[in-house]
């Protein structure tokens, strides 16, 4: 039983990928030292330290106040814009389409960045604005600001989620209540809305979930005036003591996880009670859009409003600060125009292994993640058994890890397995920590394909005499090819605007853009963090635009 | 010699009994069709001998040879069977040109490459689709596709054929020439078939034997003759032909006869299956068995003619009296107003109605 054989053994390494530093993790947080430390006990200390301390509940707090206003913002943003998208006669939808999901695709401390260079106190467009109104009427150091700017960014998740749930209602459903006497809005408010409301659901839970995931915003917007999040107090505990405080760390990644692991048991559930509606769906049939008569343009301008304020501003602002020498009240761009910062780069060695790193990371890294996620997938592919349900488990887990986590866990491992030792300060260890916190998306989105193939071909595979093993590489692999090259542009994406995981495994040889401008803004050089931050978008605005050509769905 | 033997096979899925105990033979050169509606466990009972599905209990050999034996915990694997199957939907791998298609098998069975050449094109040439080998399966029509799937399935000489609705997906007119063609290439062929089809007239037009299959028992076998004129059950005697439905109390009449009491008249029937006297029953009769009489006799019911269709070569009629409705065929057309039926004895079956 050769192909046995092969299940097994994926979902042991699997299984031993994702156990291993969670398992780390919690030794490590009833260890009075570092587990390296010649000398460690067992010990609560940690957790007496972190719950005595002021800053980790404040923390916390600011965490599920970003977490609630961010849901509250982007959950009725997204429904409209999924509503506008998926059923009406809203202008420029060919053009609009990609472009709403651009956000998902941007590095947040990217756009963090930019909100700065634009909107903070001496920013491009508040200096412009003190010009005509002589003070600056918002502050973008602030929770406010944080929350607002993190709900804006995070429709896209639920327009995603939203619209693809409209889109499976069957126009069947529609044009009945139409004939019983509704009126099109009616029918949207009556029918429409509320079959989709599991998914809505789904996405608010998700939406939550990632504001206790917040990194890059908080980090660049609130830790100057000491507003920390959770994941921010994580990653200021770690000098904290003056000495590593690993056991620290630990316990605050406990507590993340803890929180994490009922919202992902949660989504799981609506998951679940969603696909109750999907067998009541009707006929799906080409359908009339809804007639938005004269508010087609002023839906039109709200979503490029929405897009210009979440992508636009940070984007353009952190383009122009690249090509400036200095900004201020009273400069004039004509007169500091440069192009010295991307010449500085070529100066800077790391920047340009960094540059060099991400895009390797992303190539060849990104290939090898979808060969995993595609033995996993295959290793689970219409398996009914204990071992399938247990894996689907272990894939979730990694999803309760934040990528800064992820990377601490890994660096761990890689500390505490001596013959990995030598791999700690090489891409491999990026790529181990990449591979393991984009696993459940990445596993989902290469099964989702192969879920597509018709059992019959299989089977007809197996019935002219082919065992398991030949079946899944002369008829299932074949058949999966083009969902596979899609899986390794995503992937590819994913990977090049990823920039928490790697921070705690950054070290000469380990320099990607991501953490690299991370470290560098806190030494205040934005100089090159803003030419990076451009190269950066410039990255994955390629790989955006191949995905497009190639018709790439940008979305699981 | 039996070829393929199923007996005793059970299979459930979760709480839910599909096959409760079905025994079969297919004889050497044997069709034999499995014939039922959606859910009596046809198309599940095929799986099973073609080894992808895993029922719990009894034996499936072929040749002698065993393949499943729940009490003996053996289950072969489907590619450990060398069975020939016709998917419903062809399931020809869109990724392979139908030569490839056809030759994957030889492949797997390590044939040589020469070996493989002249084989594939023996076989597509036998089946009459010998130019569309450099094909891709969705440039071909339904009907190409089937003959492929067939192909691939014939190549490697399996000792028995399974096909799963084979010709469902085709239209009409397509149907029903593909069935006096497949039917003849089975028997040219020499080979053993076991075919899963809903469709009534398909089965008697296809198979040397009928099993009837129901709530996952088998109901009745037998000749395609002897499915349709001596039926053992009020399921079976509706399941074949056009019929229709006299409901009344039965009455065990002298030497086994039955007769039927339809609101006071009698009409003597054979009795279908066992049968309680004052029972409630029904009589069911084939449309082309009911005759329009010109005047009363013994076993005629006087009735008004309601409708009346024109078919083509013939005139389908509706009586009615009462709540009674009977349908029947004539060839010419009927004037309106009452008329007498008349319902022939060895034709009428009289079934016990349950509940």
């Amino acid at each position: 039983m050769p192909f046995a054989v092969f299940r097994l053994a994926v979902i042991a390494i699997m299984a031993s990928a994702v156990l291993a530093p969670i398992g780390l993790i919690v030794y490590q947080s009833f260890l009075d030292a570092p587990f390296f430390a010649p000398r460690v006990h067992f010990s609560l200390d940690a957790y007496e330290f972190v719950l005595d301390d002021e800053d980790f509940w404040e923390a916390l707090r600011t965490s599920i106040i970003v977490a609630t206003g961010m849901t509250a913002i982007s959950v009725p943003l997204g429904v409209v814009l999924a509503f506008l998208m998926a059923r009406t006669d809203v202008p420029g939808k060919s053009f609009l389409e990609p472009l709403v999901l651009v956000p998902i695709f941007m590095s947040a401390v990217v756009l963090a960045f930019g909100y700065v260079v634009a909107l903070g106190p001496v920013g491009i467009v508040s200096t412009f604005v003190k010009d005509i109104l002589g003070t600056v009427p918002w502050n973008i150091y602030s929770v406010a600001s944080i929350t607002i700017i993190a709900g804006l960014t995070h429709v896209p998740h639920v327009y995603l989620y939203t619209a693809a749930a409209l889109r499976n209602v069957g126009t069947d459903l529609e044009e009945a209540a139409r004939t019983t006497g509704a009126s099109p809005w009616r029918v949207a408010l009556t029918v429409s809305l509320p079959m989709v409301t599991p998914a809505v659901l789904y996405a608010a839970v998700l939406v939550f979930f990632l504001g206790f995931e917040l990194f890059g915003l908080p980090l660049v917007l609130g830790d100057p005036k000491g507003i920390l999040v959770l994941a921010t107090y994580l990653y200021k505990l770690t000098n904290k003591l003056g000495v590593p405080s690993y056991q620290l760390m630990a316990v605050v990644v406990v507590a993340i996880i803890l929180i994490a692991i009922p919202l992902v048991g949660l989504q799981r559930w609506l998951l679940k009670s969603a696909n109750r509606y999907v067998s009541i769906r009707g006929k799906a049939a080409k359908r009339a859009p809804l007639r938005l008569g004269a508010l087609r343009w002023p839906a039109f301008a709200l979503i490029l409003t929405w897009f210009m304020v979440s992508v636009g501003i940070p984007v353009i602002g952190i383009a122009i600060r690249s090509v400036v020498t200095t900004w201020g009240e009273g400069v004039h761009l004509s007169e500091v125009l440069t192009l010295a910062h991307y010449r500085d780069l070529v100066d800077y060695p790391n920047a340009i292994n960094a540059i060099v790193n991400t895009i390797l990371i992303g190539v060849v890294g990104g290939a090898l993640s979808v060969a995993c996620y595609t033995a996993v997938a295959l290793a689970m592919h219409r398996w009914n058994s204990g071992w399938t349900r247990l894996a689907d488990y272990l894939i979730m887990i990694p999803r309760a890890m934040p990528g800064l986590v992820a990377g601490l866990a890994m660096l761990w491992l890689f500390l505490f397995i001596k013959p990995l030792a030598p791999f700690r300060a090489t891409l491999f260890s990026v790529w181990v920590a990449y591979t393991t916190v984009w696993l459940a998306y990445g596993t989902r989105l290469v099964a989702g394909t192969m879920l597509q193939i018709g059992t019959e071909l299989e089977e007809a595979g197996r019935s002219v005499g082919a065992s398991q093993g030949r079946v899944a590489r002369d008829v299932t692999l074949p058949l999966v090819k083009s969902g596979m090259l899609a899986a390794w542009l995503l992937i590819f994406l994913i990977f090049v605007r990823e920039y928490s995981t790697g921070i705690y495994l950054l070290g000469p040889g380990t320099e990607i853009i991501g953490s690299l401008m991370v470290s560098l803004w806190g030494t205040g050089a934005i100089d090159l963090v803003s030419a990076l931050a451009v190269i950066n978008i410039l990255i994955i605005s390629a790989g955006l635009a191949l995905a497009l050509r190639l018709g790439v769905r940008l979305h699981g | 010699m039996a070829d393929l033997v199923i007996e005793n096979l059970k299979l459930r899925y979760g709480a839910l009994d599909i096959l409760k105990g079905v025994s079969l033979s297919v004889e050497k050169g044997q069709i034999v069709a499995l014939l039922g509606p959606s859910g009596s466990g046809k198309t599940t009972l095929l799986r099973c001998v073609a080894g992808l599905e895993e029922p719990f209990a009894g034996k499936i050999s072929i040749a002698g040879k065993p393949f499943f034996d729940g009490a003996a915990g053996l289950n072969l694997a489907p590619e450990e069977r060398g069975l020939g199957l016709v998917f419903q939907s062809y399931a020809l791998w869109p990724h392979k040109t139908v030569f490839e298609n056809v030759a994957y098998p030889l492949k797997l069975r390590k044939v040589s490459g020469a070996d493989v050449k002249s084989r594939v094109a023996r076989a597509l040439e036998s089946i009459g689709i010998g130019h569309l080998g450099e094909r891709y399966p969705h440039q071909l029509s339904g009907g190409q596709q089937q003959r492929v799937a067939l192909a691939r399935a014939l190549v490697y000489e399996p000792p028995v054929i399974l096909l799963d609705e084979p010709l469902s997906n085709l239209d009409a007119k397509l149907r029903e020439e593909a069935r006096v063609w497949l039917r003849q290439l089975i028997s040219d062929l020499g080979l053993s078939a076991l075919c899963v089809t809903h469709d009534q007239v398909e089965a008697m037009a296809m198979a040397d034997r009928i099993l009837l299959l129901n709530g996952g028992v088998v109901e009745q076998q037998g000749t395609p003759e002897e499915m349709y004129a001596k039926p053992v059950s009020l399921f079976a005697a509706e399941f074949m032909g056009a019929n229709t439905r006299l409901p009344g109390i039965a009455k065990v009449g002298p030497g086994g006869a039955a007769i039927l009491d339809i609101g006071g008249e009698t009409l003597s029937g054979i009795a279908c299956g066992p049968l309680a006297d004052g029972g409630k029953s029904a009589g069911v009769i084939r449309l082309e068995r009911i005759r329009v009489a010109d005047g009363p006799g013994p076993n005629r019911l006087k009735m008004t003619l309601a409708a009346e269709m024109y078919l083509g070569e013939r005139y389908e009629l509706l009586f009615k009296r009462g709540d009674l409705q009977v349908r029947t065929f004539s060839t010419t057309k009927l004037a309106g107003g009452d008329h007498w039926l008349e319902f022939p004895a060895p034709s009428l079956w009289v079934c016990a109605l349950e509940g």
